[in-house]
């Protein structure tokens, strides 16, 4: 038999199909099995399998970050909900996490209620942005987040399920529904989950965090919105690299192009080596990029992106693909081995957003 | 037997909202505005709505939104705020009764 207890906080979802008592229980027969098919049919899901949450494992994930239930963890005015420490532990229960991971979970769903991260436009817009989490500090060791080999690709844990618990808070919290309320043209395979560590260890820089004003033993989360991610190949030289990120973030197709939304690189292992024995500055590696991803205007509007006929002055006027190098952000992981890096630009038009500041990690 | 308890992962706490404005009863004799920021092909969906408001409501009057500020506000709710506020004062201004603000995918 089958307990059924549902939470005593609102539930839209629930009221609409739910038959069960007027106490909240119900008993019925059920398996393992159908206990995720009980999931399914409740709408409980992103489309894949999750664990069924029951109040033990609730609880412990509640313990392993400190906080009481009906704690709020982050307010959403532009949907007019306020997530509580509960409802953030039962969707990491499904996720999948580790209770251990709550912290960096707890840390992430308060980044999405950072105004200047624009949530409603990451979640609802056409672009069908995905919400990469990017982990710095002594956490991302300690819980075995990847920062190396195959880093957007599957195998570990805690980059599966920590990604996989903010999309599944954006759909059972938020009520971003796919083709209702998240109007993603497109989507991406991102929005499962997507969450990585920066390799910290033999850094050619500072890390993230660091150079954003954290002392390297805090822990912190990112966020960034993600529509297009290149992969670029360059093994000859660090100018030549250069160019190579420049031209990725400056495609003509791309969104951000005209408003100069600032991009995102992650560096993999060869190319920071390369570029820290180059002996340039990141800031000066910044402008370089930059440089290198100036379109002409004649280009641009020969493209459409830009309208009107195009002038002899257009043949030589350049516009870059961003305003100010440094707001490129440059992110070292992925394998040690292999010259391929991966460049993100800006994710859409609208300039400013869709990035959080490092957001501590507050740990028991 | 055993048992299993399953709590919901859905909803949250709703936070404060406030009620929408009286609607208004009929639109003829009154002036009604378009609002648009710029996109989602606003510049055809207007004029077809206008002209459907007009054979609907004989006596409306409809300011066109090339008589409005174009601006992107984007989701941020900071410059959503002033922008509301800006184009609230514009339309009462230009004696509205009632804007159409929405045109979206």
């Amino acid at each position: 038999m089958i307990k059924l207890q549902m939470s005593n906080q609102i539930d839209q979802k629930t009221n609409e199909t739910n038959s069960i008592a007027a106490n909240g229980d119900v008993c019925i027969p059920i398996s393992a099995s159908e206990q995720i098919e009980i999931c399914f049919a409740r709408g409980w899901t992103d489309g894949l399998p999750v664990v069924p949450a029951n109040r033990s494992l609730v609880n412990a994930m509640l313990d392993a970050c400190g906080l009481h239930a009906d704690d709020v963890v982050a307010t959403m005015p532009s949907r007019k909900v306020a997530v509580t420490a509960e409802k953030v532990a039962i969707n990491a229960v499904m996720a999948g996490c580790k209770p251990e991971y709550m912290p960096v979970v707890v840390a992430a769903v308060k980044g999405l209620a950072v105004p200047e991260f624009v949530l409603h436009h990451v979640a609802s817009g056409l672009s069908g942005a995905s919400i990469m989490v990017i982990v710095n500090g002594p956490i991302a060791k300690k819980l075995g987040i990847n920062s190396s080999n195959n880093i957007f690709g599957p195998g570990v844990r805690a980059n599966a399920t920590i990604g996989r618990t903010l999309r599944l808070i954006l759909l059972h919290c938020l009520r971003y529904t796919p083709g209702v309320s998240d109007r993603a043209v497109m989507g991406n395979p991102g929005k499962y989950t997507c969450c990585i560590a920066e390799h910290e260890e033999d850094h050619p820089w500072k890390p993230w965090h660091v150079e954003q004003g954290f002392k390297p033993t805090d822990s912190t989360v990112t966020l960034i919105a993600v529509t297009s991610m290149m992969q670029i190949w360059n093994d000859v030289g660090h100018e030549q690299l250069m160019k190579c990120f420049g031209d990725a973030l400056s495609f003509l197709g791309s969104i951000a192009i005209v408003e100069q939304t600032p991009g995102t690189i992650i560096l993999c292992g060869e190319h920071a080596q390369m570029l820290r024995a180059s002996g340039w500055s990141k800031d000066r590696i910044r402008e370089q990029i930059v440089a290198h991803s100036g379109r002409t205007i004649a280009e641009l509007k020969r493209a459409g992106r830009v309208d009107g006929e195009i002038t002899a002055a257009d043949e030589n006027a350049v516009h870059f693909a961003m305003d100010a190098a440094e707001r490129l952000m440059l992110i070292c992981a992925g394998s040690r081995v292999g010259t391929l890096s991966t460049v993100i630009p800006g994710w859409s038009m609208e300039n400013g957003a869709g990035r959080t500041p490092p957001i501590l990690i507050q740990e028991r | 037997m055993d048992s299993f308890e399953v709590v919901s992962p859905a909803g949250g706490e709703a936070i404060a909202q406030k009620q929408i404005a009286p609607r208004l009863e009929d639109l003829n004799g009154k002036t009604v505005a378009e609002i648009w920021n710029g996109v989602f092909k606003g510049d055809q969906t207007f004029p077809l709505l206008r002209r459907l408001l007009k054979q609907k409501y004989p006596s409306i009057n409809v300011i066109p939104y090339t008589e409005f500020p174009h601006i992107y506000g984007g989701d941020n709710p900071t410059a959503q705020k002033k922008l509301a506020k800006q184009l609230a004062a514009l339309a009462k201004e230009k004696g509205c009764d009632a804007v159409i603000s929405g045109n979206g995918a």
